[in-house]
């Protein structure tokens, strides 16, 4: 077993030998950057907007590509954090604390660099970790019978308030509104027309991407230009190369500060529905708890601690909110929503079986995040401070241009304008869940996870001849998703 | 903007609805009803998932009203009752205080930006949407950036003009020429 995983690291890193991939990736992690550091650019809405350049190429090139931007984006959040006290995405917020008090200190390229290393290192810690992980869950998800996918889908429901903090109602409406919404179509057991209303085209159902172009951008642009804030440029950068080396030596006298955050990022990545945003709260939280009390005092006011916590957290989500998506083919986060739509359009079926059936393309997917976060470094170093130039474009000429590049990643999907009027309406629902405490993730899981709620549950009832015992108790799999959804309905609870 | 906060006196109770919270919770249920509807005559079989899950939602949705925009407070009723003492019914329409979001509005309508920019942005995708079934995707992408950008406060003929030409070559280029994408 360990020698066929030693051989299928080797031909994905034959993948990656050739000059196209490597490209990619360089061109990946740069457009990634340049996107990310746009304050209300987020990682979801880098991949979802780059998807459809993807479309004309192999799987590899394409996939590896969305994997580089989404590592590229997630870290350049964190530039216009430290320069203009402005998070680039909502996985960077904690990074303003500490990030911009230190630039008022006139330390603003050491505070880059710091986040650049932190970024880097977690990120490719993160995909190690991944890529060890991932074979070993993809072969248990091999034993998940349809009653367990059912509920494995319900758990990733659930587990949504008690990772977000947001309310239990809300978020089971919203993702019981998306599991309602992907039933519509030609049901799977006898094909009649479903929730279709009479249109034809709905018989084929409603694709997941609209839902989150319509809930992840087209809100996020509405949004945009309701508060239009504009950036004024008075930020005066100086810095040395001897701040990059303080930077480095930060870092290294701080193992446990990183080690911790990178942890805490890995794992709440990878649980569904919890991405960046949680991760980066959680980690700061928890540094300022295992801080001594002078400090912990010193937590908002300029210390490098705070940076490392939130910075090398948000990166490491990246790995960990893979391996639900690549595994179970049910996503970490809204990133990896966006990435299981772009793996789906290039023909692959993410889920239990991908390891054996595209091994050499999964295990090319996760070294390129080696390969990517090394080059944050390369690209981060010299470079964040004109990257986070780009904060000032006004975001006049940004909005247009974005929903434009949305009516195109919409009718892509299937060449469809009927499309188009879903991404609508999901951004004007996607204002109203912002508005008013809807987790966005909750409709967009419910829509992915239809399909497998519905198969699981109606193969799972009907092999077990409709008795409840057998399907909710029938196997310790089931008892210990059962055990998993009560926790993080009484987690839920009892935080709020 | 802020949805209104209705009050409603019935009996001892003073009943507030919160109508920004009604807004998803009525969707669905709206949603909830038309679906029933439309798949009332289906095989079992065909609603065996479908139908528990209508169920389920429909339930969240009545809990989410009841817990996040109906609220019944009798304490109040009694104290007013004691400052002013009257019982007859009365019906309010009103929004709380000023909140961190009507503050933001009011900062950013002075860049331009607000409900007026937020609104006329949707009224023109909508248009945006009409005009892609009429006219080919250059036209239609061309007009909606330069009245999009005039929204949002570009007055500069020049620069809208070189806008949205611009990125609708760009994108044209990009997608049709080089990608070989199909477009609107």
């Amino acid at each position: 077993m360990i020698l066929a995983s030693l051989l299928s690291i080797r031909s994905g890193a034959a993948l990656l030998a050739d000059p196209l991939v490597l490209a990619a990736i360089a061109l990946g992690v740069g457009v990634g950057i340049v996107f990310g550091a746009i304050p209300g650019f987020s990682a979801t809405m880098t991949i979802i907007l780059l998807t459809p350049v993807t479309v004309p190429f192999n799987p590899a090139p394409a996939l590896i590509f969305l994997v580089s931007a989404y590592g590229g984006a997630v870290y350049a959040g964190s530039i216009p954090s430290i320069l203009i006290n402005t998070p680039g995405a909502p996985g960077s917020v904690v990074t303003c604390w500490d990030g911009y008090e230190l630039t008022k200190k006139g330390k603003a390229v050491y505070t880059l660099a710091v986040s650049a290393i932190v970024s880097s290192l977690a990120g490719i810690c993160a995909a190690v970790v991944l890529l060890f992980l991932a074979p070993r869950i993809a072969e248990f998800a091999l034993e998940f019978g349809p009653s367990q996918m059912f509920l494995f889908a319900v758990f990733a429901l659930t587990i949504i308030p008690a990772a977000k903090g947001a309310s239990l109602e809300k978020a089971l409406l919203g993702g019981c509104f998306g599991l309602l919404v992907a039933t519509v179509g030609n049901d799977p057991q006898l094909s009649q027309p479903r929730g279709t209303f009479g249109f034809t085209i709905l018989r084929s159902g409603v694709d997941f991407i609209v839902v989150l172009i319509g809930l992840f951008v087209i809100a996020e642009m509405f949004q945009l230009a309701y508060r239009g804030v504009v950036v004024q440029d008075d930020t005066e950068i100086e810095g040395s190369f001897s701040q990059i080396k303080d930077a480095f030596r930060a870092v290294a006298s701080r193992p446990v500060a990183f080690i911790r955050g990178m942890l805490i990022g890995t794992f709440v990545g990878s649980l569904p529905g919890a991405g960046a945003d949680v991760a980066n709260f959680v980690s700061y939280n928890e540094a300022r708890r295992w801080a001594d009390e002078e400090l912990a005092d010193k937590f908002g006011t300029g210390i490098i601690e705070g940076v490392i916590a939130g910075d090398s957290s948000n990166n490491a989500t990246q790995g960990g909110a893979l391996v639900p998506t690549l595994t179970l083919g049910i996503p970490g986060s809204g990133s990896t929503a966006a990435l299981l739509g772009a793996i789906s359009i290039h023909g692959l079926q993410p889920g239990p079986g991908l390891f054996d059936r595209s091994a050499a393309l999964v295990y090319a997917l996760i070294l390129s995040l080696v390969i990517g976060n090394l080059l944050i470094l390369v690209y981060g170093l010299p470079g964040a401070k004109y990257f986070g130039k780009l904060a000032y474009i006004p975001p006049k000429y940004i909005i247009p241009a974005v929903v434009v590049l949305s009516v195109i990643g919409g009718f892509a999907v299937r060449n469809s304008l009927f499309d188009l009027w879903f991404v609508l309406l999901f951004g004007v629902l996607g204002v109203v869940f912002v508005k008013y405490e809807y987790p966005l993730v909750s409709p967009v899981l419910g829509v992915i996870l239809g399909g497998i709620a519905e198969s699981g549950f109606v193969t799972g009832w009907l092999l077990n001849q409709g008795d409840p015992v057998e399907f909710f108790f029938g196997s310790y799999i089931s008892i210990v998703l059962l055990a998993l959804i009560l926790l993080s309905v009484v987690i839920t609870i009892v935080r709020r | 903007m802020k949805p209104p906060t209705i009050s409603v006196r019935v009996s001892n109770t003073n009943v507030r609805i919160a109508t920004g919270e009604l807004l998803f919770p009525v969707l669905v249920l709206g949603f909830c009803a038309a679906y029933y509807i439309d798949t009332r005559g289906l095989p079992d079989r065909s609603m065996m998932y479908a139908g528990p899950l209508l169920y389920t939602t429909v339930l969240l949705a009545v809990v989410t009203v009841f817990k996040h925009a109906v609220s019944f407070d009798r304490q109040s009723i009694k104290r007013e009752r004691g400052e002013r003492n009257e019982s007859t019914p009365f019906i309010g329409w009103g929004t709380d205080e000023e909140t961190a979001t009507d503050k933001l509005e009011k900062k950013s309508r002075s860049t331009g930006f607000g409900t007026s920019s937020a609104v006329g942005l949707a009224v023109l995708l909508i248009g945006y949407l009409l005009s892609l079934y009429v006219v080919p995707f250059v036209v239609g992408t061309a007009g909606f950036l330069g009245c999009a950008l005039y929204i949002l406060g570009e007055r500069r003929p020049a620069r809208i003009l070189i806008y949205s030409l611009g990125f609708t070559i760009l994108t044209w280029g990009v997608f049709v020429e080089w990608l070989l994408v199909p477009l609107p």
